[in-house]
């Protein structure tokens, strides 16, 4: 309660401003009201600030798998700038002199020297290095969660479209930057992964050298591309995530949330807490435990350890060489599809293409067609507040179940050199059985889920473990178990 | 909302655990740190204050049962009209005068498109880069220390990478000079005296995309790539017999001078590297 | 000390005695002082080999339908002392390939029973005896990565190659083996025909005695290197992290998030 002058106009300066401050005798206003009042004589802010605090949020617990992405991307950006102060985002040589030995004396780039710089002389610099990289691993499998459950929820129909799309294209930024970011090291493994990226953009048709080239600066390994790399992950790709991110927040804050249909729920309300004080602690809770581990693993689990792996030299290669998880799917895509190529008059598409620019061109065409694909199909206008429960929308669910399958057994494929060691098999072995993987698993799986799910349907309020397995195979039957 | 003391103990022992972390923090940082201490304080300074934040809520505040109404999305047809009246009447107001629309059109189209050539700045043309190497015939195959390579010390199942002489470290040049022995090469036509006294040379650049062909397993005379696994025949002119390379990697031209010495008799006679648009023509 | 604290010590130090004499070493026959070398070892290194490898590679190396001779070009003491101490040698079952494993005998049982292989006339190169300490450990990192790292890993972890060969990983394998196997270029992958020098599973690397020592002193380093960042989880790369970002994680941050949340059907 701010003592605004009564009224608005009338009154002298003076007077108003005599109004504003308490009388004397009487006790000295709460802290937050003499903040809020210094606020609000210049913001015009009380009632926006009483609708936010009061502001009603579900609070089921799979809709904080976003939040635990926006808190990853906290913990990025704030490890980040750390590392950014440190870093020489730039390939000129020079022979490294610190405490590292086994490296002493070798030539090596400015770029890798100060990386390991930062992990062997910066006081808490290994700490942040190994929390920012663990960050991304744990912000892109965070973002793949919460895509899926918006996806097995249905919670993408109008009028929730919009923030989809921003949803897809964060992801695609967000697997971007993993990947500009792990290259800046310029260490071996990293930079093998560079030459692919330049290979993959080669084999384009019609401007794939052309574009390489532009993006590049030239031939591999190309002088200008780590400075580039740079300005792409600590400044174009961060503030345009951040400005999506802004605008998916806001979308979320004046749709308000999706929640489950349960008793008191309906299309025309929210249930759930108020912003302050129980979400608003909750949230902050979660923010400090994502950071919490983060970094625990920061410290404790060693990742990517460069002074291993060597300084990039484009005549050198390491094995096992994959790139980070969330981009197993492609490199396993490049490693399962066979060797055809269109060859005519002089020109051809060459075979990475296929498996490198079709194949996710194609599943970021669907993911950003999808809510749109689904409204044309099902012919559902409506609009949806309420979620579905994955049960409800077999096909929904099996066609999701089939397709996460399919990037999985994808992703699984790009270990096959490890598996074939591992297990001492032959290698082409091993690579034949993730071809037949996955192609028939994902069907396989998609089927068996829409079993699963009508057998749920049919059986009322179930849950999954205490679904009678016969139910699965006779669809409509109704399960006399309890 | 309760508001007795029960359980406010664990709340409490989560941020006190939380500031006996941070000092350790502190603590560690000055004694010089280490990532594995530094690591576990700081999941235990930042876990304790958040166990201790998630506690509260669920224990002291109220557990969440409020409603709200949702207002419709979409406005009423008169809020709708009204906007579009707004627009529409400024609307009209500006397309009234169509050729200063035109002009301005033209003059904004004009300008983007301008704006995109210094885009141009960022790289030089493909040209011809992609099609040659800095082998040159006559040009000696020094190793990576730049020492010239003696065709001698390629013995049966010795493989070398080696670059042009005065070109080390060239990474389109990378070259493989493997030992087959006396007898063994099986040349493709036209190549039969490009494998000079069994030593075989061919671009360490796989075709499939790009990384260096580091394997080399002399029971099976077969170059294996680490990152797909594309395998080379190195008896059959290097052609991919396993992995998805769809070409051999191109050979190089072979002699040995009077001194001993591996040289080139030429550059590659393709392109090396991965494939792309245009590589059939030259 | 109380009665019951006596008896349970006296009880923890029989234990222990008993535990020490049983699992300790054999008592070693006499020697007189000084002496240094087993004037049996031929003898020995004869015996072993009848008994043992004879029935494969023949009683003067000549070779049977088994097994290889040992006595061709690649041949010599370097190669059956590599075999041996990596455990390769000998094979429980001829059709099988030889793979690494725990080594059969003692060390001066196997080097008894090179000096007898020596004698069957082999061309190849004797036993080496490196001194990595000598080397230098950079130059040594840079020639692992130039040649060796393709293979075996950066890390040093092995890897995959063609035809169900597999690349061993590096870990506890001394100096004077890994010196052997770059001169011989071991994994000879039919167990009935003699390789020839150069055609095993590995090239053959003749560097000169400085590259060698460094080589060594690099690999030295990698088989217990500095781990800085905490636990290394395989060193294999980005699959471990990668499993290790979404088992431990994302499902802990997933099991957090469903005790700070509602569930359905909390509230009645």
């Amino acid at each position: 309660m701010t003592n605004a002058a009564p009224g608005g106009a009338g009154g002298s300066r003076s007077e108003r401003e005599r109004a504003s401050v308490s009388p004397p005798g009487r006790e000295e206003p709460p802290f937050q009201d003499r903040i809020g009042g210094w606020l609000d004589e210049r913001l015009h802010l009380s009632r926006f600030a009483r609708q936010a605090l009061d502001k009603v949020f579900p609070d089921h617990w799979s809709f904080m798998f976003g939040e635990i992405a926006l808190y990853s991307f906290v913990v990025l950006v704030l490890t980040g700038v750390f590392l950014a102060f440190f870093f020489e985002p730039s390939l000129t040589p020079t022979t490294y002199e610190g405490p590292y030995e086994p490296l002493r004396g070798l030539e090596m780039s400015d770029a890798y020297a100060s990386t390991l710089r930062l992990s062997f002389e910066v006081r808490a610099g290994l700490v942040m290095r190994q929390t920012h990289h663990w960050a991304a691993l744990v912000f892109t499998g965070s973002i793949i969660v919460h895509l899926c459950r918006v996806f097995f929820t249905g919670a993408f129909r109008r009028p929730r479209e919009i923030n989809w799309v921003i949803g897809v294209t964060m992801l695609l930024l967000a697997l971007l930057n993993g990947f500009t970011g792990y290259s800046l090291p310029d260490d071996l493994l990293s930079g093998t992964g560079l030459r692919i990226m330049y290979s993959v953009i080669l084999s384009v048709p019609l401007v794939g050298s052309w574009v390489a080239f532009l993006l590049f600066g030239g031939e591999f390994p190309a002088e200008q591309i780590l400075g580039r790399l740079f300005v792409l992950h600590i400044f174009l790709v961060p503030v345009i995530l951040g400005a999506l991110l802004g605008a998916h927040l806001a979308l979320i804050w004046h749709q308000k949330h999706t929640q489950f249909p349960e008793p008191g729920h309906t299309e025309a309300n929210v249930v759930g807490s108020r912003l302050w004080p129980t979400y608003a602690l909750k949230s902050v809770g979660l923010f400090f435990l994502v950071a919490a581990v983060l970094t625990g693993l920061g410290g404790l689990v060693q990742i990517n350890p460069v002074w291993l792996y060597g300084p990039f030299d484009p005549s050198q290669v390491t094995s096992p060489a994959q790139p980070d998880w969330y981009l197993g799917w492609l490199e396993g895509a490049l490693r399962l599809f066979p060797n055809w190529e269109i060859r005519a008059f002089g020109f051809e598409i060459p075979e990475p293409f296929f498996p490198a620019v079709l194949v996710p061109g194609i599943t970021f065409a669907v993911l950003y067609a999808w809510p749109f694909l689904e409204r044309r199909i099902t012919r559902d206008q409506a609009e949806h507040n309420l979620l579905d429960r994955p049960r409800d929308r077999p096909v929904r669910t099996a066609f999701g179940a089939g397709t996460l399958t399919f990037y999985a057994s994808l992703f699984a494929a790009a270990s096959n050199d490890l598996v074939a060691h591992w297990f001492e098999l032959d290698i082409e072995t091993v690579t034949w059985f993730f071809r037949v993987l996955v192609l028939v698993l994902p069907p396989a799986v998609a089927l068996l889920t829409f079993m699963v799910c009508r057998a749920l349907r049919d059986a009322g309020d179930v849950r999954l473990t205490h679904l009678p397995l016969s139910s699965v195979w006779r669809p409509g039957a109704r399960s006399t178990h309890r | 909302m309760r508001t007795s003391t029960k359980g406010a103990g664990a709340v409490a022992a989560a941020f006190g655990t939380s500031v006996l972390a941070s000092a350790g923090l502190a603590i560690v940082y000055i004694a010089g740190g280490s990532p594995q201490v530094e690591g576990a304080l700081l999941l235990v300074a930042l876990g304790g204050i958040g166990v201790g934040l998630v506690l509260w809520a669920k224990r002291f505040l109220p557990v969440g049962d409020d409603v709200q109404e949702r207002e419709p999305l979409p406005s009423t047809p008169d809020e709708r009209a009204r906007a579009s009246d707004s627009f529409g009447a400024g609307a009209d107001l500006v397309a009234r005068r169509r050729l200063l629309v035109r002009l301005a059109v033209a003059a904004l189209g004009a300008l983007g498109i301008a704006a995109l050539f210094p885009i141009r700045s960022l790289g030089r043309a493909p040209g011809g880069a992609l099609f040659h190497t800095r082998w040159r015939a006559g040009v000696r195959a020094v190793d990576a220390s730049g020492t010239p390579v003696q065709a001698a010390s390629i013995t049966t199942g010795t493989v070398v990478t080696v670059f042009p002489e005065g070109h080390v470290g060239a990474a389109d040049s990378q070259t493989l000079l493997i030992g087959l022995g006396p007898g063994v090469y099986r040349p493709v036509a036209g190549r039969e005296d490009w494998a000079p006294e069994g030593v075989v040379g061919y671009s360490k650049i796989c075709t499939h995309v790009g990384c260096p062909v580091g394997l080399y397993q002399p029971s099976e005379h077969l170059l294996f790539c680490p990152c797909h696994q594309s395998a080379f025949d190195v008896l059959a002119g290097a052609r991919p017999v396993a992995g998805p390379a769809a070409r051999p990697l191109p050979q190089l031209p072979l002699t040995i001078d009077p001194a001993g010495y591996v040289v080139a008799q030429g550059d590659f006679p393709e392109p090396v590297g991965p494939g792309f648009w245009d590589r059939g023509r030259d | 000390m109380t009665a019951r604290t006596a008896v349970f010590v006296a009880v923890a130090l029989g234990i222990a005695t008993g535990a020490c004499t049983y699992l300790s070493d054999e008592p070693t026959p006499f020697r007189p002082p000084g002496v240094t070398s087993d004037v049996n070892a031929e003898q020995r290194g004869l015996e072993l080999y009848e008994r043992d490898c004879a029935w494969c590679h023949g009683s003067a190396g000549e070779g049977t339908s088994f097994g290889p001779d040992l006595n061709g070009p690649l041949d010599g003491g370097a190669y059956t002392h590599f075999m041996l101490a990596t455990g390769r040698m000998p094979l429980d079952d001829p059709e099988r390939r030889a793979a690494p494993a725990s080594p059969r005998y003692e060390v001066a049982d196997i080097d008894a029973i090179v000096r007898h292989v020596e004698t069957f006339g082999g061309t190849g190169p004797g036993v080496p005896t490196p001194s990595p300490a000598a080397g230098d450990l950079a130059e040594g990192a840079e020639l692992y990565l130039d040649n060796c790292a393709a293979c075996h890993s950066s890390t040093a972890v092995g890897g995959a190659l063609t035809s169900g060969e597999v690349v061993p990983d590096l870990d506890g394998v001394s100096p004077v083996v890994v010196a052997e196997a770059m001169l011989v270029g071991p994994g000879c992958p039919n167990t009935s025909r003699t390789c020839g020098p150069g055609e095993g599973a590995m090239p053959r690397f003749e560097l000169d005695e400085g590259s060698v020592n460094s080589i060594l002193r690099y690999i030295e380093y990698l088989q217990r290197p500095d781990d800085e960042g905490g636990a290394p989880i395989g060193r294999v790369g980005p699959v471990a992290e990668g499993a290790v970002a979404l088992g431990v994680g994302v499902v802990a941050l997933l099991l957090l998030a469903r005790w700070i949340g509602t569930r359905t059907g909390d509230r009645g």
